[in-house]
């Protein structure tokens, strides 16, 4: 059987050790030898006397306190915690994470790639050739988007350093890793794009 | 099996309530403040009526005098540290919400105050008047040499529960002198029973050391 704990020491000293563990004494030396000395320092202990003071000292001491606080204002009540909602600050905290949600909404759901049309007059491609992709295929019935009207809307007032500083812009490097990821035949057709662009731009 | 402690007088959940009286949860303008209870003081003070804090003081003074002297065994330290006590508690009754005893939340007060001060890192102790203890009623008349023992082995006790770590000077305190159950300490020192329990054997063993050390 284990031996007592400091909190069974303790409880035995005021006869609340269960019976169980209370017969632990009996079979073993050590904790028997180790009660028996707490017994001894606790009644050394509760002997010891402390020195009153005065009958006087009682009816001074309270005129004191009440000294003291006399200029103290009356207790307040504690405010709850949904007094921290009133503060204008958590106002403007509670506005600009709405704001901040927004944004990132808009621009995730402007991110969002969709699903290609097929052409209503397609080109005939020359053999071996990439076909053209008209950019705005599938835009024509974009305005009539309630979602995108929402993002429109939510977007029309964001500046690019606040898109930026919400992090929701594409990481440096990401242009070069998407070239990266197209084909020979893509690349060439992008670089034909380029070319036209910068010549009808005057570059 | 014999109780070396006897039965503290109050426990935890019973809110200190004179006889015979109602205990209403307001005081209306005539009722007498020293016959209210602690959570009707407690909101007399909170809607302004000093009164009742000074009723609150002389309810509770010598018990947290008392307890601050067995930190500092010194009257004026003592008389300090108590009046500080109540200073703080009057400040903070706003958020006393009644979930302790009054008494609980005074003596939590306490000993954060009496811990917090250096200076109770040493004690020696000085009685009030030379060594002189408190009287009792019945006390037989000792001679000298006994007393001079006495008053010897009672300054070795104080010096070494003075030397104890503070939960554990703490505990024993408020469990010794202070007759205070162990659920209701846990209370005011923000550990469990157990722990509680454990600090307070923590503190004999260490007093049983020191004090076998000295003879």
């Amino acid at each position: 059987m284990r031996h007592l704990t400091g909190a069974e020491f303790a409880e035995w000293l005021e006869g609340e050790l269960p019976a169980a563990r209370a017969a632990h004494l009996d079979t073993c030396a050590a904790c028997r030898d180790e009660a028996a000395s707490i017994r001894a320092v606790l009644t050394d202990a509760s002997m010891v006397e402390w020195a009153e003071p005065s009958p006087l000292f009682w009816d001074h001491f309270g005129a004191r306190v009440s000294k003291t606080i006399a200029d103290e204002p009356p207790p307040a009540t504690a405010p709850g915690w949904t007094a921290w909602l009133r503060t204008p600050a958590a106002t403007w905290a509670a506005a600009a994470a709405l704001a901040v949600l927004l944004m990132v909404a808009a621009l995730w759901r402007a991110t969002l790639v969709a699903p290609a049309r097929p052409p209503d007059n397609p080109v005939a491609a020359a053999p071996g050739s990439v076909p053209l992709i008209d950019p705005l295929a599938g835009m024509e019935d974009l305005e009539e988007d309630a979602a995108w009207a929402v993002v429109r809307s939510a977007v029309d007032d964001l500046a690019w350093d606040d898109a930026r500083a919400a992090g929701v812009t594409a990481r440096p490097g990401s242009a070069d890793l998407a070239i990266m990821e197209l084909s020979n035949e893509e690349r060439a057709e992008l670089a034909r794009l380029l070319e036209a662009e910068l010549k009808r731009s005057g570059v | 099996m014999e109780r070396t402690i006897p039965n503290p007088p109050w426990t935890a959940a019973a809110p200190h309530t004179p006889t015979g009286v109602n205990s209403s949860p307001e005081t209306g303008p005539g009722e007498r403040l020293s016959a209210a209870d602690d959570r009707a003081l407690v909101q007399a003070c909170i809607a302004g009526r000093r009164e009742a804090f000074d009723v609150i003081v002389e309810r509770y003074q010598r018990q947290v005098y008392r307890l601050c002297f067995r930190f500092v065994p010194r009257h004026e330290d003592a008389s300090e540290l108590a009046q500080d006590v109540f200073v703080r508690a009057y400040r903070g009754l706003g958020g006393f919400k009644g979930d302790a005893a009054l008494a609980t939340w005074l003596y939590r007060i306490a000993v954060n105050v009496c811990l917090s001060r250096a200076a109770l890192k040493t004690p020696p102790h000085e009685s009030l008047d030379g060594g002189r203890s408190r009287e009792h009623a019945d006390r037989r008349i000792e001679n000298a040499d006994a007393q001079l023992l006495r008053g010897e082995r009672a300054a070795a006790v104080r010096a070494a529960i003075g030397r104890l770590p503070d939960k554990q000077r703490a505990t024993l305190i408020l469990r010794v002198y202070h007759e205070l159950p162990h659920v209701q300490i846990a209370g005011i020192l923000g550990t469990s029973v157990g722990a509680t329990k454990a600090n307070f054997f923590h503190a004999l063993a260490k007093l049983k050391t020191w004090l076998q050390a000295e003879r």
